[in-house]
């Protein structure tokens, strides 16, 4: 992702490419809300003498001294796979791709939270009032719908919203805990004021997990609402950029909203987006991105590795800058919970047969974290790095691995099937786990499927006894501690794994509404979680690595999904 | 008469009368490769294959799976002869490794498809009838698509997958199998040593397998040069696509694939070495092809054109 | 003439009918997969899944007619059916009857992924596609037959030699390679980038227009030449060889009168045929260039299609190749007539 974090890196990850498809169908509780998109990218030019540090570093920076911004211009950047629809959302839960790209940009929110303050940032909304603990009242500023019929550029009123929120529950009825257990309505008092009621309280009802998704809380037009083929061929709504053309959802071209939120109480700032557009180009694979990079037909790339971008800043210079950013997805080996993983002995030895170090080596060239129970992304809630426990958690040791499983009386001439999809990167972090259990005696087939059907029969059915993942970390730590909870609204896990230990500590973080008392809660909840050697052990979240041409100015990164909306991306060609 | 023969006799040199001292088979050889440098080392290249395919996972220096992190994306050198990739895979020993897979795709390709096709043809060009014009317009119809447009179809049905490529390019292999020997065995059929041999009484079966089999088993060769090289070419391009062998199994096209994504534009030789391979052996085999056709029969020529 | 064309043309809904059929038949009855569950997601419940069966029209029976019959296997291969009691049932709302039925209209339905129109769908890939299998197959005609007639016409020289060598590569070496060695190799040595995405049409900026189809169609053309290159030669050889030829040459005609209006006249008939196969070449490599370049074209479609087992998308194209291999041998066959007057259809 590039500066302004435009480039979908997670999605490429995740998209259709030779062997990819509907990514967006893989993510995990099934509830589903603002990804990992990144942006990433570094304003000082002074990142050339790059040294591989021994732990990787997030070289996270802001543009904001990059002088009075020059207004106009087209971005050019590139996408990993076309939107199959311009429904946000529809018909399932494969238009989570297009319904988080065109959040991101086409459509606007009542307010959101970047995970890097926890800070509740206004933005069609004009005022956020929480009378007690079961009640959000919004106020909203007057905003217009873009110019396209039918909406035809009218006001955005309350009703829009309401519609927009029922819409989505409706279309996605399963798997958004808080929009069917927990929401229990959500009115329009009269055009300005939005009333969400909840049944019990939730201390991240904000976030974008919840009612600030990017995806479910995009606002659209009422009228179009009930209209499927309108939706699924252009995007109307009232955010910073209008979708101005598409081929069949590739190639977009976004122009610059005009008249985007032009009232006081928010925290845009006139003038902004500052480009007059961006122009996604589809081009599938990193190899070719990478060219069109390097050839200067994109503005801005994400790379595949620490080294592909080192090098590319060798060979461009000073044409170019690079930044990094730490990516908001996580790796992880689910077993399911049968024998031989209903012992716990067996479930930690394959902990110990992982070797964080060597995966993060092998996939990403060393420039990752080991990931805890909660993805290193919310940092504000991680164990210290001393608690005993976390060390336990990231201990290698092949011969411990063995005296457990002996002391289980681990069959070793089992073969365990080992399911993943074909998505390069599942794929391959498959086969490294698969290499290294061996070296502790444990035999294991892998058993390659495509996406769709991995996910929907294999995965999402819990029809598997072990599969490996590119997991979704999310944007608060309760939905990442939900994957090993059971029995918490409509959400089962996977694994079929359930501990009571671990249930209560999960509820009891989601209903502390205390920060300093949850972020103990939160802590306790992964404690929970390692204790039990409860069935998901996470493996390794990467750092995303970005770079963009010096012309490319004024970006802010680092900050989650929170690229995403960024605005103040220039450009200076001069 | 017999003074006609006494005259031919008187005529003819004494030694064309003797039976001519069969040579080795050692000596037939170095004179056929002698005459045919290009089929000798096609020929050659093509026994090197099955060698490897047979032997390569237990020569090759690496075990091709075994993961290295201390040895990512090295040149090619004396140690690492194609350089590492990714994985720290030994890409010499996965290039090795990677025949395995083709030779068995290969050979699954011939014996489920190629071999029946070549009975079958024979059987229809023989007996001709009803049976003869279903198979030759399937076959007709099936070789008028593109053979990737049937394969990917076959693949929404059945699933990506080694043995749904290797469903489809058998039953291909059948079809142009069929409709070689057919054409063949038509002609055959009229020459006459099967006149003859009818006339003396041979069965239509005994006829069949006595006497046309063994005539036309020189053309099932050429077939099967061609076939293989297909199978090889199909095998590889399904892979690279995906659709192939499982992630993480030695192929040169999934490799060659891999290579690309994981630093191809900065490491080329990691795209290079795989795509070599295949192309080297598909060459050996249409090339055996072509000599083994014009040693032959100059009249098959051109008839027997790769498709892909 | 026009007797035999509108006969063949006549062979054509009967062809493209089996067609459907055969791809109704492998992608509605011969799969396991339960499609609900595919789309539905995770946890669609068994509602959920019966309102994407009713909504996709996945729940009538696949074909209007079925023999419900008593059927055992006696073997794995041989079913042993009793018609006895079998009933013949005729519905009048099959998945295949609604298919035709909208077919002949010309509404080929709406693609699963995302519902729009695939009629609408293709229009609008198609000039991409159009462009690339157009440029590819001039490059494969042009290289064909210029390279063949040439070879033939300095047999056993170093020319020759070449345009054979080149043809055998031009088969062998994988089209997918050299479209990968087109981004890498540019890329690595130069920072070039062959463009990728983003069709442009010639009209608009003819110059990016042909960076972008110009290179792979380079690649695709010349795998598709070499079975024409070898043909045009062996056929040249033997036209060359025959009388009337040595006639005209006899009579004192220049060498280029000869090799153009007599030789290559009275060779193209095969050289036709080779053409058409060409064409179907150059229309599957087309897929891979796509594939490759990301170019947003019918190949491409199809092959996403396939993954994500898109149905309605993927009937309409495999009729639509059906329609397109069909026409280009009627095609073929008519301009044998046209190039040689000795050949008649009544």
């Amino acid at each position: 992702m590039g500066d302004n974090g435009l480039d979908l890196r997670y999605w490429r990850s995740q998209q259709v490419t030779r062997r990819r498809l509907l990514g967006g169908a893989v993510v995990g509780g099934a509830t589903v809300a603002a990804i990992g998109i990144v942006g990433c990218s570094s304003k000082k030019s002074s990142v050339d003498a790059v040294t591989p540090a021994a732990q990787p570093t997030v070289v996270v920076q802001d543009g904001t001294q990059d002088g009075p911004a020059k207004p106009g211009g087209i971005l050019n950047v590139s996408l990993s796979s076309a939107l199959p629809s311009m429904n946000p959302f529809g018909p399932s839960i494969l238009s989570l791709y297009q319904g988080l790209f065109l959040g991101f940009t086409v459509f606007d929110h009542m307010w959101y939270v970047p995970t890097d303050t926890g800070l509740t940032e206004l933005f069609l909304a004009t005022k956020l009032e929480q009378p007690d603990p079961l009640t959000i009242i919004a106020t909203i500023g007057d905003a217009t719908f873009h110019d396209k019929a039918p909406a035809n550029g009218r006001v955005v009123k309350a009703s829009d919203i309401v519609a927009s929120y029922k819409l989505f529950a409706k279309q996605l009825p399963v798997g958004f805990d808080y929009l069917h257990d927990v929401m229990e309505d959500v009115v329009a008092v009269d055009d300005h004021t939005v009333k969400i009621t909840q049944n019990r309280p939730w201390a991240w009802a904000f976030t974008s997990s919840n009612a600030g998704s990017p995806w479910s809380s995009s606002i659209l037009p009422e009228e179009i609402l009930d209209k499927p083929d309108v939706m699924a061929k252009d995007a109307i709504g009232s955010g910073q950029w209008v979708l101005a053309g598409h081929e069949n959802g590739a190639n977009i071209k976004l122009r610059k909203f005009q008249k985007f939120r032009q009232f006081a109480g928010t925290t845009s700032i006139a003038g902004q987006p500052y480009l007059d557009g961006i122009d996604f180009k589809l081009i599938a694979d990193g190899a070719p991105a990478l060219a069109a990079f390097k050839a200067g037909q994109i503005d801005a790339y994400g790379f595949n590795s620490k080294s592909e971008s080192d090098d590319t800043k060798s060979a461009l210079g000073d044409k170019i800058s690079v930044g990094s950013d730490l990516a908001r997805d996580f790796f992880c080996l689910m077993l399911k919970y049968e024998p031989p993983f209903t012992d716990d002995r067996v479930r930690h030895a394959f902990n110990l047969l992982i070797d964080r170090d060597e995966i993060i080596q092998l996939m990403v060239e060393g420039s990752g974290l080991k990931c805890p129970p909660l993805p290193p992304a919310h940092k504000k809630y991680q164990l210290p790095d001393n608690d005993p426990d976390l060390k336990e958690y990231f201990r290698h040791d092949i011969a411990d691995a063995k005296k457990l499983l002996d002391a289980a009386g681990f069959d070793y001439n089992q073969v365990i099937d080992f399911k993943h999809s074909v998505r390069p990167s599942d794929a391959q972090v498959s086969q490294i786990l698969q290499q290294q259990l061996q070296r502790g005696g444990v035999q294991t087939k892998l058993v390659p499927e495509d996406l769709v059907k991995w996910f929907s029969q294999s995965l999402g059915t819990g029809n598997f006894h072990m599969t490996a993942f590119d997991h979704l970390a999310y944007e608060d730590p309760d939905l990442p501690l939900r994957f090993f909870m059971a029995g918490g609204g409509s959400q089962k896990n996977f694994m079929g794994y359930s501990n009571d230990d671990v249930n209560k500590a999960v509820l009891a973080a989601a209903g502390e509404l205390d920060e300093t008392a949850r972020i103990e809660k939160v802590r306790q909840a992964q404690k929970a979680v390692i204790q039990n050697w409860a069935p998901m052990l996470n493996l390794y979240a990467q750092i995303n690595y970005g770079g963009r041409y010096n012309y490319v100015k004024g970006s802010i990164t680092g900050r989650g999904s929170y690229g995403l909306f960024n605005r103040t991306t220039w450009l200076d060609r001069s | 008469m017999a003074a006609m023969i006494e005259r031919e006799r008187r005529l003819a040199p004494m030694e064309s009368w003797e039976i001519p001292r069969p040579k080795p088979w050692y000596q037939k050889l170095a004179r056929l490769a002698a005459d045919n440098p290009v089929g000798a080392v096609s020929f050659a290249i093509v026994v090197l294959f099955v060698a490897v395919g047979v032997f390569g996972a237990s020569i090759a220096p690496y075990n091709p799976k075994e993961l290295d992190a201390s040895s990512q994306y090295l040149g090619p050198s004396g140690v690492h002869f194609f350089g590492t990739d990714k994985f720290g895979h030994d890409v010499f020993s996965r290039v090795l490794t990677g025949a395995q897979i083709d030779l068995k795709f290969g050979l699954v390709v011939m014996l489920v498809g190629f071999i029946p096709g070549v009975m079958l043809g024979v059987v229809s060009g023989y007996a001709r009838g009803w049976a003869d014009y279903v198979i030759q317009r399937s076959a007709e119809a099936w070789t008028a698509f593109p053979a990737l447009f049937l394969l990917l179809t076959f693949v929404s049905a059945f699933g990506p997958g080694l043995k749904t490529v290797e469903i489809v390019v058998a039953i291909s292999a059948l079809f142009s199998g069929s409709r070689l020997l057919r054409a063949v065995a038509l002609i055959e059929k009229q020459k006459e040593y099967v006149t003859s041999a009818r006339s003396t009484g041979a069965t239509e079966t005994r006829l069949l397998l006595r006497h046309v089999v063994p005539n036309i088993m020189p053309f099932i060769l050429v077939g099967f040069s061609s076939v293989f090289a297909v199978a090889v070419l199909l095998e590889a391009t399904l892979s690279f696509l995906g659709l192939g062998v499982a992630p993480g199994t030695p192929s040169w096209g999934a490799d060659l694939s891999f290579n690309a994504d994981n630093q191809g534009t900065k490491y080329p030789f990691l795209v290079l070495f795989p795509g070599l391979a295949i192309s080297l052996v598909v060459l050996a085999f249409n090339l055996l092809g072509d000599t083994l056709r014009d040693i032959l029969d100059p009249r098959l020529r051109g008839s027997t054109g790769t498709r892909k | 003439m026009l007797r035999y064309t509108l006969r063949r043309l006549s062979f054509l809904p009967i062809i493209l009918l089996a067609v459907s059929i055969i791809t109704f038949v492998l992608l509605r009855v011969l799969p396991t997969e339960d499609f609900a569950d595919v789309i539905g997601g995770i946890n669609a419940t068994q509602e959920q899944k019966d309102a994407i069966r009713d909504k996709y029209g996945l729940r009538a029976p696949v074909f209007p007619v079925t023999v419900s019959g008593q059927c055992e296997r006696v073997v794995w291969y041989v079913p042993k059916c009793s018609l006895d009691g079998s009933v013949l049932e005729f519905h009048p709302h099959s998945q295949y009857g609604s298919w035709l039925i909208h077919a002949l209209r010309g509404d080929f339905g709406t693609t699963f992924n995302n519902n729009a129109d695939v009629r609408h769908e293709f229009v609008r890939r198609f000039p991409a596609s159009f462009e690339l299998v157009f440029l590819s197959l001039s490059f494969s005609v042009f290289f064909g037959i210029s390279f063949g007639i040439l070879s033939a016409m300095y047999r056993n020289t170093p020319l020759d030699y070449g345009v054979r060598i080149f043809a055998v590569l031009g088969t062998s070496i994988p089209e997918f390679f050299l479209l990968t060695l087109l981004i890498v190799i540019p890329s690595y040595l130069w920072n070039y980038a062959q463009p990728s995405g983003g069709y442009v049409p010639i009209y608009d900026d003819p110059m990016h227009n042909l960076r972008l189809f110009l290179p792979p169609a380079l690649i695709v053309g010349v795998a598709g030449s070499s079975g024409l290159m070898r043909l045009v030669r062996t056929t040249m050889l033997e036209v060359l060889r025959s009388d009337y030829v040595r006639t005209a040459r006899a009579k004192g005609l220049r060498g280029r009168t000869v090799i153009l209006s007599h030789a290559l006249r009275n060779a193209s008939t095969p050289i036709l045929t080779a053409v058409g196969t060409a064409f179907i070449a150059v229309f599957g490599g087309s897929l891979v260039a796509e594939r490759i370049l990301s170019i947003q074209g019918n190949g491409l479609f199809f092959f996403t299609s396939t993954l994500s087992r898109d149905l309605p998308v993927i009937q309409f194209l495999a009729v639509y190749t059906a329609a397109v291999v069909v026409i280009v041998n009627l095609v073929v066959d008519l301009s044998y007539a046209w190039a040689d007057p000795r050949v008649k259809y009544s």
